[in-house]
């Protein structure tokens, strides 16, 4: 573990902002550490990136804080800087000083290629995050931290900076929050899980999304979907079926196993016409959703259909 | 990009330079002039001979420059040190700069050393337009009296900024680190009522300039020059190790 946190706890007064956090981050990933607001994720990452102190508990860290970088969730600059003399800026300091040719690359990389001559001051909170990502990676650290990057950007800019975490989770590792599971999915391979300052949840994306998949399948006929789904009801293996329209039904089953054995021969003895059979992958938001509603299931319920792989 | 460029744009680039320079060579031309045309104008106030001014003397004019700008230009010193010095007044740029330096004392040194310098500058440069519109205007005032009366003044603008330093460690905004250290500033002379520490105190710089260019031997504030000298990298020490203690 590049880093690693031992019953981390910060209390700010009565309130207890981590309680007993075993963080575990293995080197070279990319750690997305999700969590509805107020559950703790700024304030573990700034005891992570050293700006805060916990009020318990330890932090294991494998090398050494100058080799670290972080990027807050607002990021702001001195405005009278330009895009190139910040990152310069940013390089230097952290002891890496970036050659000409590399600030222009990840400039170009942020989408910041046509606003180089500009004042960071006249900067759109878009444009001062990518460039904030930029400014972060620059310092080739080992370790970024990058506290809701693409809590302001537009589409096009999420697309940006995700380029850019995914870019420096080549080289570096990542430990990256967000409230847009999308995005965690999109480019972490493991998670944290941060609920009222406590870890609920953390490992390998594939594992939870697979730990939470449930059995669903979409089935699109030709015709008559409601007559297919009333066919399905009758079935042991099924727990729900419903014609989401009209002539699509969702069909639940009580494992995969069960549903990859039946589904077919169910959908002939229906006489349904079919045009497609999908199964219905889990997203970290409906897990994430799932594990912050209710108790994770017990081992014995994990199903056995393939997590959806990452995109 | 270093970290004195950045201090050196941060100077130029938000025109604190001519915030700073700008009342000390107003005071400088303004002072000789005031004392050069001060027959005339209570002449013209009260008449011919209502008024009799004693026999003026060139230094006057200087002493009426240091006078005009003791209080006002010590508290611009103080607002624009404090704009450059707290560190932590934005807590998301002071996550983008604490996160990449290995000490605070990267950042402090070159802040507090530019910020002084810039101020000592300004000073110098008031006082040379004083000296020559006291030359011009009221006679020649000897350099050696000059140059002693300005190392003075030089040294309390620098013990006031890293009295700015000291507050900003104190305090997160600018507003209050601005307060404290004025409060700080002109709470020192009150101290100095008491004589046998007022003759030590830095505070005794603050009129330091005026005195010396007026005739006082320079002795008389050799002790507190010396006692500012302590002072300032002691007030430095303190103040990046209350940073390096700080949350952000």
């Amino acid at each position: 573990m590049i880093v690693s946190t031992n019953a981390l706890t910060k209390q700010y007064g009565d309130r207890t902002a981590l309680d007993h956090v075993d963080l575990e981050v293995p080197e070279r990933c990319v750690y997305g550490l999700v969590g509805p607001n107020g559950a703790g994720k700024t304030t573990l990452l700034s005891i992570l990136g050293g700006l805060r102190q916990p009020t318990s508990g330890t932090v294991n860290l494998k090398v050494s804080r100058q080799r670290w970088a972080m990027c807050p969730d607002a990021p702001t600059f001195e405005p009278w800087l330009t895009p190139p003399e910040l990152l310069d800026l940013s390089g230097r300091l952290a002891g890496h000083p970036p050659s000409s040719d590399e600030v222009h690359t990840l400039l170009d990389e942020a989408g910041l290629a046509d606003s180089v001559k500009r004042r960071v001051g006249g900067f759109s909170r878009g444009m001062t995050q990518r460039l904030a990502v930029a400014a972060t990676i620059v310092a080739r650290p080992e370790v970024v931290i990058l506290d809701e990057p693409c809590s302001a950007l537009d589409p096009a800019g999420r697309v940006e900076v995700l380029d850019l975490v995914r870019r420096a989770g080549e080289s570096s590792t990542v430990i990256f929050s967000s409230h847009v599971l999308a995005d965690v999915q999109r480019v972490c391979d493991t998670v944290g899980v941060l609920a009222d300052g406590r870890l609920i949840h953390q490992g390998p994306l594939e594992g939870l999304l697979a730990r939470f998949a449930r059995p669903v399948w979409t089935v699109e006929v030709r015709r008559s979907a409601e007559s297919v789904a009333a066919a399905f009801t009758a079935l042991q293996w099924v727990t729900e079926s419903v014609a989401t329209g009209p002539t699509t039904l969702r069909i639940e089953a009580t494992s995969a196993g069960a549903a990859e054995r039946g589904l077919a021969g169910a959908l002939h003895a229906a006489r349904a016409r079919v045009v497609s059979i999908m199964p219905e992958s889990p997203d970290l938001e409906s897990v994430f959703l799932a594990m912050t509603a209710a108790p994770p299931p017990s081992e014995r319920d994990v199903p056995d259909v393939p997590a959806r792989s990452r995109g | 990009m270093t970290v004195w460029r950045l201090e050196w744009l941060r100077l130029i680039r938000t025109r604190r330079w001519m915030v700073l320079a700008g009342p000390f060579v107003f005071f400088g031309l303004a002072g000789p002039i005031s004392i050069h045309y001060l027959p005339q104008l209570l002449a013209s106030e009260f008449g011919d001979g209502a008024i009799k001014l004693p026999k003026q003397v060139p230094a006057q004019g200087l002493a009426e420059y240091s006078a005009q700008i003791s209080g006002l230009g010590l508290i611009i010193v103080v607002a624009v040190a404090a704009g450059a010095l707290c560190i932590d007044a934005t807590p998301t740029l002071a996550t983008f700069y604490r996160t990449r330096v290995k000490s605070i004392r990267t950042l402090m040194v070159p802040r507090y050393t530019v910020i002084a310098a810039a101020a000592v500058a300004s000073f110098m440069i008031g006082t040379l337009a004083a000296w020559y519109e006291t030359t011009v205007l009221l006679g020649p005032v000897p350099f050696s009296k000059v140059a002693t009366a300005t190392a003075f003044g030089s040294l309390y603008l620098a013990f006031a900024v890293a009295v700015v330093a000291l507050a900003s460690s104190l305090v997160r905004s600018t507003l209050a680190t601005v307060g404290i250290s004025l409060s700080l500033l002109f709470l020192l002379p009150l101290i100095g009522i008491y004589r046998p520490l007022g003759r030590v105190l830095p505070s005794a710089l603050a009129g330091a300039f005026g005195s010396v260019v007026l005739g006082e031997g320079p002795g008389t504030f050799i002790r507190p020059a010396l006692l500012t000298l302590a002072l300032i990298p002691l007030l430095l020490l303190f103040t990046i190790s209350r940073y390096s203690r700080r949350e952000v």
